[in-house]
């Protein structure tokens, strides 16, 4: 196993690599640059060439290439134009804890719900708890993450004032004490996980009912059942344990999703993460923090993947990596 | 017993233990949250903060937290509250002239009667302006200190300057460094544009003569504090970690930053320029989505949300926090662009000829009758709305010609104009002329509701005169990029003017140095008049010109301008003393007082 991810991590080095190279020059043949944001009344026309001239945006594009790839190969992935000349390294690692955070939280809420939902619906196949939880699974699956965070907004921070609406934090809460500084955390992603995971856990609820569905009609949960098992015991620890084999590799390929349905939620709910970032980047056309936001993606999408394979190997031992 | 019926039973227990499981999880998430929240009582430390704290937010973090390199509203917007200034300068509402006030002197007296920004804030205790207006000489107080107990002296306004203008560190203020003596030949002189003989004088000298007021405007940048500064090299300036560490003398400091989230200043208690600001803490909080700004504002936990948009008045007057509405004016327009010459022969041979559709005026006159520019304004700005004219502001009342009226809506004389041009309808009812049909589309920018909202009656009102225009949005970039490169025909955009006339940017004839006259527009006339107007030493003796100038840009309708905004800020009703002004929404931030914070001891 550890030669098979040994060469996962080889092969995605050349992969990763490849995407830059694509990224780099795809940001750089959109229109606009760093630079227009100088070219206004009242500021003085040199000011737009000098810049270009610091950022080196004034050379060729293959020498920039070339440039950059020197850099980035020394791990230097240059400085952020649009936020002060900030390392990028030092933007991605205050913004990536925040992501992780609410990753990691969407993630357990996505796969604590889903599969409660998901059992439930199997094992009630059919009556109007599982048509209802179906529908509502469906009804939440369909629904755009923006505009469901903007309803969860209205209703539970403006309607009913329940949670606050943005941020980290509450002001001053520097001065709440340790504990109280991370319930003021919990209390303020609340909302953004809520939506994040709402969506997710009904993609999963809909999985683990078919997987389940599949595995509660195997001759062996009948023998269980026979030699006079107690329910709980039949469907928790034999087919459960079954129907989530194909459930388990979701959870490193979910990975990158939830990465990406965080851009939205973090710039709705004004989280400084990873996703507000790389969207703010593409507006102020900030090539080093695209391309370093890009390797960030890349990473985690090969990284996903690996867990996922990695995770169903060891979960089914038939399966030989 | 059967085993179906076992299934069932065990199924009934396991779905109903499941479902109070699933209903428990997030009831007993609530009870947690809500006890986090139930200390929300009286004595609750988030209340005691909000009471000591002005919140503000903002769309984007602030970008440098330096006078020399920061470009952002926002950030200057913070910075002029942390750093000193030498003069200090109003927006007279009654003449829509600026003032410039020292401490023993102010350059004309207030014709309002009342000035309501103290002279206290200013370094500079008087000036001299020399009699051929070619130099300026400053005399400084010298009771002005850095936060580090360090005196502030006038070199350290030279040293800002020779910051301004050094090429490495590219400071968007560069162009306020034009008139400085040897500027003329593309490289101030600084051993000659600005001295500092001693602590307290301050002497700057000028390639041509300049009036008075221009010459104050011009001087005035924010000073730097040598000692802190000197030893940061300029290809260095911009990555510099001072830039994240202001030392300054205004009435608020930097108290912290968390990047894109949070900037909290607190109050000066060491300031003297002009006193400590009366709010303990100001925070700027980066919220990018504008429902949850204005949520926050509903809601009460943020005080100032700028730029409300018109649809959303009704919904604030009803909210649970009392909150006002702010207006400030007029600063802003839109205007639909048309393409004055053809822009693709001009790429190509650099010759200006007229373009096919808008190259004569007598046709962008009829656009602008054909256009319903007040049920825009009714329908959206409401009365926050004034129709345009021409680029000079009806708040520049020493400039303003009131005596122009704005073209009517007037779909015949539109059509009869048209006809008269030779614009006949075709088969299609599309206006033809020479086998050309009138069809062209109309660029605008993504992500303004006001723009999208005026196109589509734009677009109505030109369909109804039997000229199709196709509506086209692009991301801002691409936009600005397309229309730089001169690859639109018509677009729809809109200005915010400074406060001092200078309009050859935007009319200029030389098209290679007019970078903003996207339309192509060429009239030696307008050339001419403001440069007589730049010679005037008193601006009230340019009036004329001036009042010609709109007469021609309302004849020659080089762009159809649509209408002034009065910029619409939301003000939280606990805040008091605020006074919004043309020249910012912070105008006289220090002077403002928190109902609550009076309560509590800061």
């Amino acid at each position: 196993m550890l030669t098979y991810i040994f060469k996962r991590l080889l092969i995605a080095i050349p992969l990763i690599f490849g995407v830059l190279t694509l990224t780099f020059f795809i940001i750089r043949l959109a229109p606009g640059d760093p630079a227009a944001f100088f070219i206004q009344p009242g500021i003085s026309p040199n000011v737009a060439m000098q810049i270009r001239e610091q950022y080196g945006l004034n050379d060729p594009l293959p020498i920039q290439y070339v440039k950059w790839l020197g850099h980035v190969l020394q791990g230097d992935f240059g400085r952020s134009f649009s936020r002060a000349q900030q390392p990028v390294l030092e933007v991605i690692a205050s913004a990536l804890p925040i992501t992780v955070t609410i990753a990691l939280l969407t993630l357990i809420a996505n796969f604590t719900f889903g599969i409660l939902i998901g059992v439930i619906s199997a094992v009630r196949q059919n009556s109007f708890i599982d048509r209802f939880l179906t529908v509502t699974a469906l009804f939440f699956y369909s629904m755009p993450e923006f505009w469901f965070a903007l309803m969860m907004i209205i209703i539970f921070a403006l309607k009913f004032p329940l949670f606050p609406a943005s941020g980290l934090n509450e002001v001053g809460a520097e001065g709440f004490g340790p504990i109280g500084f991370a319930m003021d955390r919990l209390w303020h992603l609340f909302l953004p996980v809520t939506v994040l995971s709402i969506n997710g856990a009904a993609g999963i609820a809909r999985y683990v009912r078919g997987s389940m569905l599949e595995v509660i009609r195997q001759d062996y949960i009948r023998t269980a059942r026979a030699k006079g098992l107690p329910e709980r015991l039949v469907i928790f620890r034999h087919a459960l344990r079954n129907a989530l084999l194909p459930v388990i590799t979701l959870m490193g390929s979910s990975l990158p999703f939830i990465f990406s349905g965080a851009l939205f939620i973090e710039v709705i709910f004004a989280f400084p993460g990873m996703g507000r970032v790389t969207v703010e980047a593409i507006f102020a056309r900030d090539y080093p923090l695209i391309i370093a936001n890009t390797f960030i993606s890349g990473i985690l999408i090969v990284f996903g993947n690996l867990v996922a394979d990695v995770l169903y190997a060891v979960v089914d031992p038939r399966i030989k990596l | 017993m059967t085993e179906l019926q076992v299934t069932s039973l065990s199924e009934r227990a396991i779905a109903h233990s499941g479902l109070r499981r699933l209903l428990l999880l997030p009831l007993s998430m609530l009870l947690f949250i809500s006890s986090a929240c139930s200390q929300g009582g009286g004595e609750h430390p988030a209340r005691k903060a909000m009471d000591s704290t002005l919140v503000i937010t903002s769309l984007g973090d602030a970008d440098y937290l330096n006078p020399v390199i920061g470009a952002s509203v926002t950030s200057s917007n913070i910075f002029g509250l942390i750093y000193p200034s030498l003069l200090q300068s109003e927006f007279d509402t009654t003449t829509g002239l600026l003032n410039y006030m020292a401490l023993d002197k102010q350059l004309r007296p207030p014709t309002s009667g009342h000035t309501t920004k103290t002279p206290k804030a200013a370094l500079a205790r008087t000036w001299r302006m020399a009699p051929d207006h070619r130099s300026i000489t400053y005399t400084l107080r010298n009771d002005a200190y850095w936060d580090d107990g360090k005196p502030i002296v006038a070199g350290d306004v030279l040293f800002a300057y020779r910051l301004y203008g050094n090429p490495v560190i590219a400071s968007p203020r560069q162009q306020y460094l034009a008139e400085l003596e040897g500027a003329e030949n593309g490289q101030v002189d600084f051993s000659r544009a600005v001295a500092a003989p001693d602590d307290t004088t301050l002497v700057f000298r000028f390639h041509k003569p300049v009036p008075e007021y221009l010459a104050l405007f011009h001087t005035s940048l924010t000073p730097m504090p040598e000692h802190f500064w000197r030893n940061v090299k300029p290809d260095e300036f911009r990555n510099s970690p001072l830039n994240r560490k202001p030392l300054g003398a205004g009435p608020y400091r930097l108290k912290s930053w968390k990047p894109q989230q949070e900037l909290v200043l607190e109050s000066n208690h060491r300031s003297n320029l002009p006193k400590p600001g009366n709010i303990p803490q100001l925070s700027f909080r980066v919220v990018p989505d504008y429902t949850v700004r204005l949520a926050q504002l509903q809601t009460g936990a943020v005080d100032v949300v700028e730029n409300i948009k018109p649809e959303d008045f009704r919904g604030l007057a009803g909210s649970k926090n009392p909150v006002d509405i702010k207006s400030v004016g007029l600063r802003v327009y839109d205007y639909v662009g048309w393409s004055n010459i053809d822009q693709d022969e001009y790429l190509k041979s650099g010759r200006a000829v007229p373009h096919p559709l808008f190259g004569s005026a007598a046709v962008r006159r009829a656009l602008t009758f054909a256009m319903d520019r007040q049920s825009i304004i009714d329908g959206y700005l409401g009365r926050y709305g004034v129709p345009a004219v021409t680029d000079i502001s009806p708040s520049l009342k020493w400039a303003f010609n009131e005596k122009i009226q704005p073209y009517p809506f007037d779909q015949q004389r539109a059509l009869s104009i048209l006809k008269a041009e030779g614009w006949v309808p075709g088969p299609d009812g599309i206006l033809q002329k020479a086998g050309r049909r009138f069809s062209f589309a109309l660029y605008t920018n993504a992500g303004n509701a006001r723009r999208n909202y005026a196109s589509v009656i734009i677009q109505q009102n030109l369909r109804s005169i039997g000229i199709e225009c196709k509506l086209e949005v692009q991301e801002s970039n691409v936009f600005f990029d397309n229309l730089q490169n001169r690859r639109l025909d018509a677009w729809m955009a809109g200005w915010s003017i400074g406060l001092e006339i200078d309009p050859m940017d935007v009319w200029g004839s030389d098209l290679e140095k007019s970078r903003f006259n996207f339309m192509g527009y060429r009239n030696p006339r307008v050339d001419r008049l403001s440069a007589l107007a730049k010679e005037k030493m008193d601006p009230l003796d340019a009036r004329p010109y001036w009042l010609e100038y709109q007469e021609i840009l309302h004849r020659d309708q080089p762009v159809t301008f649509l209408y002034w905004i009065r910029e619409t800020q939301g003000f939280s009703r606990r805040i008091e003393g605020e006074e919004l002004n043309i020249s910012g929404v912070f105008y006289n931030i220090d002077d403002w007082t928190l109902s609550p914070s009076r309560t509590l001891a800061p």
